[in-house]
């Protein structure tokens, strides 16, 4: 197996010279192709900085990230802008789908960005739909779907360019439990069959045991770090990582 | 105290939605203060010492004007501040969910809308008078006046003027702020936001139906008034008028609907970059302001028309003047005595008052009437002029003599045979009754000849100079002919035609006015035995005709620039605020394109391409207007003669890039900045 991602000895500061603070503090993990994998940690833990390095949003104080095999802190401009919509896919926690546009045009702008070919673009909405589950809603503005659907659309609009990795932050963040479930069964679907990269920032344990692997952070370095051994089921995970989070402490107790 | 910092802090946080405002409001007082001044400018009072009523007349004019251009102004600082206030509604709702009382939050906002009348209308005047003085420079260039007498002046009442009507408008401003804060329960304000996206019209096959149906008829109306315009019945052109107005409101109405179905269907193209995010964008603009979007529309389509047929009507002024004034003098009197010995009567020395001079007959004959010049088409003209005397003798001038005046006007020097006869005439809309028929080869019986036409179509020549050019027609028939006896021509007047001895600009004038007096009683208009006026001497110098002339073109030319700019100003500015209201809006949309991955490229095009359709859509619209309702003004006004409508569309051209660009880029840098620096993180 390729690796995907990796993140060598990450740091982040914030502030000036008189007060620094670490986001992230030697940070490092790599991540393989088709992986699916979660990011835990409390609220000020780093994880969202962490996100925002690996998405080129951010840009690291010290270290590097590699996207395969390439260092993203040294694309500028462009090159950036290109590698952000040609490699990566974005699920965000408040959906950030365009309200002014369908669902199946929010999922066509991805493409039509990535300067996709027009007459392939409807093919692959539809599989990318019926993988998900939302071909029924294709023609729906997003004032007219749930949560829920919103989500499936904003996923179906990441995984729709074939991305090397779909970072996903918090996307159960705005859902309730029932469309938490579906989503995440959506995006596990997603991980199987397309063989899809996905790297999932969360503090929701639940969500969190449909990955495969979990990484723990706090105070912007590795904490812990879970696998879900084969032919584990998830309820057996799920226990795992409740009692890593409990160790965790603080805001983490208030999960369960 | 506290509450005046808050509201200078206000203003200065949210300069991006003010700069707009300001602009407008600094223009809008420049242009209200440098119309009011016109009258005390150098340029005008150079015009007005001539003794020439029309400056009075423009200031007259302006002022009742004045009095429309003030509530336009109004009507839009109130609208653009109910938009500026809307906004800021939930910004109110937090300074009283922390305490503040309303007594208090009105305080902040009377400051604030002093703070920015007293700002505006300062800039505005000083903008406003120095303006004043470009304005009355590019007005003695315009008419080729002489500049030694231009002074730098200030019009204390114009400033009254200007400080009272934006005083009062500010004041409604002002109860308008107050009301809107005192009114509100503190919920309606944290709870403000904007309107839901509601369509005007939901179903899209009934948007595609009435806009094609729009169209079609709208179509039908502009090619109806336009080419058809002079042939269609009156009661028609009203309905195509009122098709007009409505149908512009249902266009934008449907409009949306039918936009997104032609992209949609359009496949390709609509999944090309960030294209369907600008329609889905363009079509929810003009789906939430189809109304504004009309009327936007609708006024500038006026401005438009303003602008050109003015600027095409000073232009036809000036090039009839340059013309217009081949001598310093003509005098047309009635009798047979020469206008010389008229003078010499009241002591004026020919030889000595004119460089040079020509006193000539002029005869008629019972045998050549209007109605025998117009022979075969006289059934036409009489239903076009039905009050006309057709049976009135027609002014004769031998060949000889009336190539002596050509020659001392520069013009061409006519020749015609021994059978032949010519007509002078500049009175556009008589000739083309006259030429058709001199085309027709119309015969003029004499006892001892029949004369035809030399050339077959009326000369656009004149005796007698005016300020419009328009006079009616002399014949021209050969020597032998006049002189004899069997054709019973008669003397009935003389005309001169002279140059002053005197050669600077002043003496002339005072020669005009020496003139003047000595034949002064006889200039007074007398009726003959049927009630008809007829002027015993007539009196034209080339001074006067200047003057008037120049007088009706400043009037045209300010009064269009006056209406028309303050017309264009008031529609570029709300759509400017519209766009950059629209924006805080799409801010977060934009945020979400970077996030999937367009480039800053790619967004700042699509920016640009949403400015641009805002603009460019009622532009558009209102210039098809234009076209049309243009053809058919130039033939309403064909009595003027051919209007050359490319020199008033050229300058209109050059003033809308001027000020329509103008707020076209102010609002793209707004908007770039909000949208821009919002994606910033």
């Amino acid at each position: 197996m390729t690796k995907i991602l990796e993140v060598q000895h990450a740091e982040k500061y914030y502030g000036n010279k008189g007060s620094l603070t670490a986001a992230l503090n030697d940070l490092s993990f790599s991540v393989e192709e088709g992986e699916f994998i979660g990011i835990m940690g409390a609220s000020g833990s780093g994880k969202t900085t962490l996100l925002n390095c690996i998405s080129t949003i951010d840009s690291l104080s010290a270290g590097k990230v590699l996207l395969a095999g390439q260092d993203i802190n040294s694309l500028r401009g462009r090159k950036l802008d290109e590698f952000r919509s040609q490699k990566l896919g974005f699920i965000f926690q408040e959906f950030n789908l365009l309200d002014t546009m369908t669902a199946r045009e929010n999922i066509s702008l991805a493409l039509s960005i990535k300067k996709e070919a027009p007459e392939k673009i409807d093919a692959k909405i539809e599989e990318v739909a019926k993988t998900l589950g939302i071909t029924d809603i294709l023609h729906k503005f997003p004032s007219e779907m749930s949560g829920g659907q919103k989500q499936r659309v904003a996923a179906a609009r990441a995984v729709v360019t074939d991305p090397t990795l779909i970072l996903a932050d918090e996307p159960t963040g705005a859902l309730d439990s029932k469309a938490s479930r579906s989503l995440m069964e959506s995006l596990c679907t997603l991980n199987r069959e397309k063989n899809a990269t996905i790297l999932m920032v969360t503090h929701d344990s639940f969500s969190a045991s449909y990955a495969g692997r979990i990484i723990f952070i706090k105070d912007g370095k590795l904490f812990n770090e879970l696998v879900r051994e084969e032919g584990e089921s998830r309820r057996d995970f799920f226990k795992r990582i409740i009692e890593v989070t409990s160790v965790l402490g603080g805001e983490m107790d208030e999960v369960i | 105290m506290k509450s005046f910092n808050i509201a200078l802090k206000n203003i200065r946080k949210s300069h991006n939605d003010y700069t707009v405002y300001f602009f407008t409001l600094i223009i809008g007082v420049a242009i209200f203060y440098m119309f009011n001044a016109i009258g005390t400018q150098g340029a005008m009072t150079r015009v007005a010492a001539s003794g020439n009523s029309l400056i009075s007349v423009l200031v007259t004019v302006i002022r009742f004007v004045s009095v429309l251009v003030a509530m336009v102004l109004g009507l839009l600082i109130i609208y653009a501040n109910n938009f500026l206030i809307k906004r800021r509604k939930k910004e109110f709702g937090i300074y009283m969910l922390l305490g503040m009382s309303k007594q208090v939050v009105s305080t902040i906002l009377v400051w604030e809308t002093c703070i920015i009348g007293f700002i505006s209308l300062l800039a505005g005047l000083l903008l406003g008078i120095f303006g004043g003085q470009f304005l009355s420079i590019l007005v003695t260039r315009m008419f080729e006046m002489d500049v030694s007498s231009y002074r730098f002046e200030i019009s204390f009442k114009a400033i009254l003027m200007t400080v009272i009507s934006f005083a009062c408008i500010f004041l409604v401003v002002l109860v308008f702020n107050v009301l809107v804060v005192s009114k509100k329960n503190l919920i309606d304000l944290i709870g403000a936001r904007k309107k839901n996206e509601k369509a005007a019209l939901k179903n899209p096959v009934l948007s595609v139906l009435l806009f094609i149906i729009s169209a079609v008829l709208l179509g039908i109306a502009l090619v109806r008034v336009g080419i058809y315009g002079m042939e269609v019945h009156r009661t028609e052109f009203i309905i195509h008028i009122l098709i007009g107005l409505v149908g512009t409101f249902t266009l934008f109405g449907s409009m949306a609907g039918f936009l997104q179905k032609l992209a949609e269907h359009l496949g390709a193209f609509y999944k090309k970059g960030l294209c369907s995010f600008v329609i889905r964008q363009f079509t929810g603009n003009i789906n939430t302001s189809a109304v504004s979007f009309a009327l936007i529309t609708l006024i500038l389509f006026l401005a438009l028309c303003f602008f050109s047929t003015g600027f095409s009507i000073r232009t036809y002024l000036n090039k009839r003047l340059a013309n217009a004034t081949p001598v310093d003098v003509t005098i047309e009197t009635e009798g047979d005595k020469p206008v010389t010995d008229l003078l010499a009567e009241r002591g004026i020395d020919s030889a000595e008052f004119f460089d040079e001079c020509l006193d000539l007959p002029i005869y008629q004959s019972p045998r050549i009437t209007i109605s025998t010049t117009l022979g075969s088409v006289l059934d036409k003209a009489k239903e076009q002029f039905p009050l006309a005397r057709w049976n009135t003798p027609e002014n004769v001038m031998t060949l000889s003599d009336y190539n002596q005046i050509e020659r001392m006007f520069g013009r061409k020097e006519l020749s015609l045979k021994e059978n032949e006869y010519a007509v002078i005439s500049s009175f556009e809309m008589l000739n083309t009754f006259t030429n058709s028929a001199l085309e027709q080869n119309n015969p003029l019986e004499m006892n001892s000849v029949t004369l035809t036409p030399g050339y077959e179509y009326a000369l656009d020549e004149f005796l007698l100079m005016s300020e419009t050019n328009i006079s009616l027609g002399v014949v021209i028939v050969p020597d032998s002919v006049a002189a004899d006896p069997e054709n019973n021509f008669s003397v009935s007047g003389r005309f001169l035609a002279g140059n002053y001895s005197a050669t600077s600009s002043d003496e002339r004038y005072h020669s005009d006015s020496v003139l003047k007096e000595s034949l002064g009683d006889s200039l007074n208009m007398f009726f003959d035995e049927e009630g008809a006026p007829h002027i015993p001497v007539t009196l034209a110098t080339a001074n006067s005709v200047r003057d008037s002339s120049v007088g009706t073109s400043v009037i045209v030319v300010f009064l269009v620039l006056y209406i028309g700019i303050v017309f264009v100003i008031a529609c570029a500015a709300i759509i400017a605020l519209k766009v950059l209201t629209d924006s805080l809006d799409s801010a977060p949309r934009f945020e979400i394109l970077r996030r999937i991955g367009a480039d800053e490229a790619m967004r700042g095009r699509a920016l640009l391409i949403q400015v641009l359709l805002n603009f460019l859509l009622p532009l558009s619209i209102a210039g098809i207007y234009t076209a049309f309702a243009l053809r058919f003004i130039r033939d309403a006004l064909s009595a003027f003669g051919a209007l050359n409508m490319i020199s008033g569309i050229s300058t209109t051209l050059v003033i809308m890039l001027l000020l329509y660009g103008g707020y076209f880029l102010t609002t793209c840098f707004g908007c770039n900045k909000i949208i821009m620096n919002s994606s910033v993180h």
